[in-house]
């Protein structure tokens, strides 16, 4: 199962489609960077304003990379998790690939369990260099990270938090939700690995996920849809509430746990999915 | 060694393999042939497991390729359609990831095959930059590699020029003269399947229309050519000879065409023009080509649907 995984992951590492979301990645913190120049902190409200008086004492290398990786695990990872995950079969079906690897003694199974396997350590392997790289560029366009760290999730779709605290806290915070996009972002890859044993074409199964989730995505963010938000699967994968000083550690297990149940539940439905598939 | 029995595909309602039954012997060389579409790629993938048959099963040593896909593909090796190998992999990565194959024995091995296809030296090029022939060299040599003792080829001889085409004819008798392999093979190429097979099965409208020995199914209807030094007199006294002849047919260059009843009075026509003075130059049975039988059995195969 470790070969097969570490086949898979060269694979993937090989294609250099997968290589385009790096120059996407790096296009997004340019961009951000120069709108976060340009707005000179006027996103960041008059209240704490008021509360912190100076604002650009607090604002550093980390301050920055907090703001650049939301969009980055938010926007970008799910459309590159999307785009290896629907490739990895229904990819290898349209290049014919799979027929010359099925045509041994192999178990589907296990094919599908080691593929999964490999997605997610390619989507560590992502969220690591991209949380790094977010903070490297924080540093070295806006600053060493200071003592004291704003945390300002307004707006950000992450719900209200302004809190002051000290460096290490915001950086073990950031190490943590680093770690769990790379886990919560599995459960799109479970479902999209899904819809890749349902189709023959890399497209077909890659375009289904991307617009399952940005459907929820946007639907959770509805005014009315205040009621069913919890449940959709976005939600899911994007309420940590880590930076809050207390982290509801039962919200933080109810969400781990639901997501855990996604990833079984789409990587059970992928392997009966497969095991019965025509490979054409 | 491979056993299909009432094997049936339908997709959508078209029946792509229709009740097809019939049992490969081991160490034979067997030609799978029909025309585009006749059903021969949906009955291979059927054979390796990678399709579910609607009707029927198939096993191979015994073991059901469907129920027990493990031990039934233990010594198979297959390439199904295009060897589609990954492009941006090298030669030697493709076929570690595709045979599963590690170790030192699996590192003699490959040594081994890879020279029996001609292929020494390019192992470490990414397969992309692979020409035609030599991605279907690579793909004889991943099915050849687990030591299998069958075989399967579906068009190996695809797109490839003349050189190729015997350098693969050539890889196939030998592998199965030397090992004793049981091989089964498709191409659209009737001129090849008659140079390496032993058997021949031949498919239309995904029904099995004709399969046994080559031989025998090539054999003329009891049909002789003679080419003899005077033909009226020949055909004179063959005619009144009393023997088991049915029609004879002078066809000029061609000599005479005799159609005999019964195969054992060969002798005897010799025999009986040589003592009549009648000098016998060529005496052969009549051999027909796998294309005539092709189109002979399709036709009919047509008319009868």
């Amino acid at each position: 199962m470790l070969r097969e995984t570490y086949y898979e992951i060269i694979k993937i590492f090989t294609q250099k489609k997968n290589y385009v979301v790096i120059f996407g990645h790096l296009l997004m913190l340019l961009l951000c960077y120069v709108a976060f120049r340009t707005n000179n902190f006027h996103f960041i409200g008059g209240d704490v304003r008021e509360m912190f008086g100076d604002i650009t004492q607090f604002v550093d290398g980390m301050f920055f990379a907090r703001l650049a990786a939301l969009p980055t695990f938010m926007m970008i990872m799910p459309i590159f998790v999307s785009t290896i995950a629907g490739d990895i079969i229904a990819g290898e079906i349209q290049d014919g690939s799979l027929k010359l690897y099925l045509a041994r003694p192999r178990s589907r199974s296990r094919l599908v369990a080691s593929k999964m396997l490999a997605v997610f350590v390619v989507t560590l392997i992502y969220c690591i260099y991209f949380s790094v790289l977010c903070l490297v560029v924080g540093i070295l366009l806006v600053g060493k990270p200071l003592g004291s760290q704003l945390i300002y999730m307004r707006g950000m779709g992450l719900g209200n938090s302004i809190v002051l605290m000290d460096l290490a806290g915001a950086t073990w915070r950031y190490v943590l939700m680093t770690l769990y996009y790379s886990f919560s972002l599995m459960s799109l890859a479970a479902i999209v690995l899904f819809l890749s044993t349902l189709f023959n074409r890399m497209t077909a199964a890659t375009v289904s996920g991307i617009t399952l989730y940005f459907v929820c995505y946007i639907i959770e963010r509805l005014p009315f849809a205040e009621k069913i938000a919890p449940y959709m699967l976005s939600r899911v994968m994007n309420y940590p509430d880590l930076y809050i000083l207390e982290i509801p550690l039962g919200r933080f297990a109810g969400n781990m746990a639901a997501l855990g149940l996604y990833v079984a539940l789409f990587l059970m439905l992928s392997m009966i999915s497969f095991s019965m598939k025509d490979i054409k | 060694m491979l056993q299909c029995n009432g094997l049936t595909k339908i997709y959508q309602g078209r029946r792509a393999v229709d009740n097809i039954t019939f049992e490969m012997r081991s160490g034979r060389v067997l030609g799978l042939v029909g025309p585009n579409g006749a059903g021969k790629s949906t009955l291979l993938k059927m054979v390796t497991g990678l399709i579910w048959p609607s009707a029927g099963n198939v096993t191979i040593d015994g073991h059901d390729v469907h129920q027990n896909q493990r031990q039934a593909l233990a010594n198979v090796g297959a390439i199904i359609e295009w060897p589609a190998f990954y492009p941006d992999l090298s030669a030697r990565r493709n076929l570690q990831i595709l045979s599963g194959g590690h170790g030192p024995d699996y590192e003699k091995r490959l040594a081994e095959i890879i020279r029996m296809v001609n292929l020494e030296g390019r192992l470490k090029d990414k397969v992309g930059r692979y020409s035609t022939g030599m991605k279907q060299r690579l793909g004889i040599a991943l099915a050849l590699l687990p030591d299998s003792r069958f075989i399967i080829l579906d068009e190996p001889t695809n797109g490839l020029d003349p050189l190729g085409l015997l350098e693969i004819r050539r890889i196939i008798r030998e592998y199965n003269r030397l090992f004793g392999t049981t091989i089964l093979v498709t191409t659209h190429l009737l001129s090849e399947i008659e140079q390496v097979a032993d058997d021949i099965a031949v498919i239309n409208h995904g029904r099995l229309i004709a399969f046994g020995d080559i031989d025998e199914l090539l054999a003329g209807d009891n049909l002789l050519k003679i080419v003899v030094s005077d033909s009226a007199a020949a055909i004179r006294l063959l005619e009144n000879a009393g023997l088991p002849i049915e029609k004879i047919h002078d066809t000029g260059d061609e000599g005479l065409h005799i159609k005999i009843t019964d195969c054992d009075c060969i002798g005897d026509i010799n025999e009986r023009l040589v003592r009549n003075g009648i000098r016998v130059s060529c005496l052969n049975p009549v051999r027909k080509t796998l294309e005539s039988f092709f189109l002979e059995n399709t036709e009919e195969n047509e008319h009868a649907s």
